[in-house]
């Protein structure tokens, strides 16, 4: 070094910074291109646009990048976020998804804007114009809720005392009701397995209820929590939570009794979730699962379903419960509580 | 120095006033309803009250409501409401909110049924059997044989 003059030092750090900017442009890899199959369908025009403003540039096979995002090492950030993006939500598949799973998406749509997680703020920094007004995230709204309008008749309940006599009465004359029920056993005999690895944890119905929750999609649910969920939840220790604990959320559908009262019908799914920093990284230390139907038929073609579909929501909306919706709120008086647990 | 203080105090009330006040925060918990040895057997939303309520019960409270059984002495019931309210963290969802009421219901030995209220109020204009009525009218939710 004593034989660089001191005045020449800035000048050789540029040139090395420089030569060094350039050597990484070989390591950058251009966004991996995907064919663009399905399309938003029965979307207004007013929505789409919003969208393919904000949204498709990671969240589509139609990226529209600019300069810098094509440098590295910006180019290597942006190309894993369009990785993941369009893991969760892809709008150039979106045919692929059923009526049910398109509704889902666009209230996650909106959850997410409305809470100001998307677009991302480091996104917003570099491109201003994706940032949405509150109009635009009204209109979204105003379309989400539409999506409901269709399903709003909400069922009559009917006794299952009856429905029970009436199929006992069937099943033993009929043949190919008998040979159906023994195909739904047999089905079911086996415990299901997540593609994950996790299997189903019949032992639920036995843990304390945490939480009951109505959704906009007509379902009622009901949460349990195992032991050590529920020792987090009272000691308030859920920053991260203990690893081995567990909840479960029973999905029904709702029906309505002639009083007006909202009970549950028949079962739609139990999703799962469990804590475990091991097998789990990739999905903030949680491990998913849900089992559908009558026959527990697991979600997922491949271990990698959670991290599509699962965990953007519970990453963006449920952070400050550690990841986990239906925390039951603080909303009850210490002193009312603490006198009603005296007299027991 | 006069008008300094005044500034000074006044300040004080503004900014005291928009702080969080952590006395009133902490007097707020989360409530997880501890059944002991009863079961879950079924949840109800009131939508005319806004309240949601889950009712626990014994195996003969179960057996009851499953219409496998007659009423028994010591079939025990637990009805617990909470008032609903919106999701914090997700548009188009509610949960349960505060603790409302703790509501017990027993056969005693002579067959008959008893009512107890264990926390909070009862729901105006509706009597004890009332309330009686709508314990018996539930039924355990169906889960996957």
């Amino acid at each position: 070094m004593k034989y660089i003059k001191r005045s020449k030092l800035p000048t050789i750090t540029l040139l090395c910074l420089g030569l060094g900017f350039v050597i990484l442009q070989f390591f950058t890899q251009p966004t991996e291109q995907e064919p663009m199959n399905g399309h938003l369908r029965d979307v207004p025009r007013e929505v789409s646009l919003i969208l393919e403003r904000s949204c498709y540039n990671c969240h589509s096979n139609a990226q529209q990048l600019s300069f810098f995002d094509k440098l590295a090492p910006i180019s290597w950030i942006v190309n894993k976020d369009i990785k993941r993006a369009r893991e969760v939500m892809n709008f150039s598949t979106w045919d692929k998804l059923s009526d049910a799973e398109q509704k889902g998406k666009f209230y996650a749509i909106y959850n997410m804007v409305l809470a100001e997680k998307m677009p991302l703020s480091s996104y917003i920094l570099t491109h201003p114009g994706s940032k949405l007004s509150t109009d635009e995230i009204a209109t979204i709204k105003k379309f989400a809720l539409s999506l409901s309008k269709k399903d709003s008749f909400i069922p009559a309940h009917t006794k299952a005392k009856a429905v029970r006599t009436v199929r006992a009465s069937q099943d033993s004359t009929d043949p190919s009701r008998t040979a159906a029920a023994g195909h739904l056993a047999a089905a079911i005999s086996t415990v299901p397995v997540s593609p994950n690895g996790i299997t189903y944890n019949a032992d639920f119905k036995n843990w304390k209820v945490i939480g009951m929750s109505m959704l906009i999609d007509n379902t009622i649910r009901v949460i349990y929590g195992n032991d050590i969920a529920v020792k987090a939840i009272a000691e308030e220790n859920f920053h991260p939570w203990p690893n081995g604990s567990a909840v479960a959320k029973a999905v029904f559908k709702q029906t309505k009794k002639a009083s007006g009262e909202i009970v549950p019908g028949d079962f739609v799914n139990m999703q799962y979730m469990i804590k475990d920093d091991k097998n789990y990284s990739e999905t903030e230390d949680w491990g998913f699962a849900k089992f559908n139907g009558q026959e527990l038929k697991p979600t997922g073609k491949t271990a990698l379903f959670a991290q599509q579909s699962c965990i953007s929501c519970h990453r963006q909306l449920a952070e400050s419960t550690g990841f986990l919706f239906n925390v039951p709120p603080k909303v009850n008086s210490r002193k009312l509580i603490e006198n009603y647990l005296k007299t027991l | 120095m006069k008008k300094f203080l005044s500034i000074l105090l006044l300040s004080s009330l503004i900014f005291g006033a928009c702080a969080k006040m952590p006395e009133k925060e902490s007097g707020k918990i989360r409530f997880i309803f501890d059944p002991g040895d009863l079961k879950f057997i079924t949840s109800s939303f009131n939508p005319g009250q806004q309240t949601i309520s889950a009712l626990y019960g014994n195996q003969q409270a179960v057996s009851l409501l499953s219409g496998y059984s007659k009423r028994q002495p010591g079939s025990f019931f637990k009805l617990v409401t909470y008032q609903i309210q919106d999701d914090p963290n997700y548009f188009g969802s509610k949960v349960n909110g505060p603790l409302l009421r703790i509501e017990a219901v027993k056969v005693n030995p002579e067959g008959n049924l008893e009512y107890g209220l264990e926390f909070g109020k009862m729901p105006s204009g509706q009597s004890k059997d009332q309330r009686v009525a709508i314990v018996l009218d539930q039924e355990p939710v169906k889960f996957p044989k």
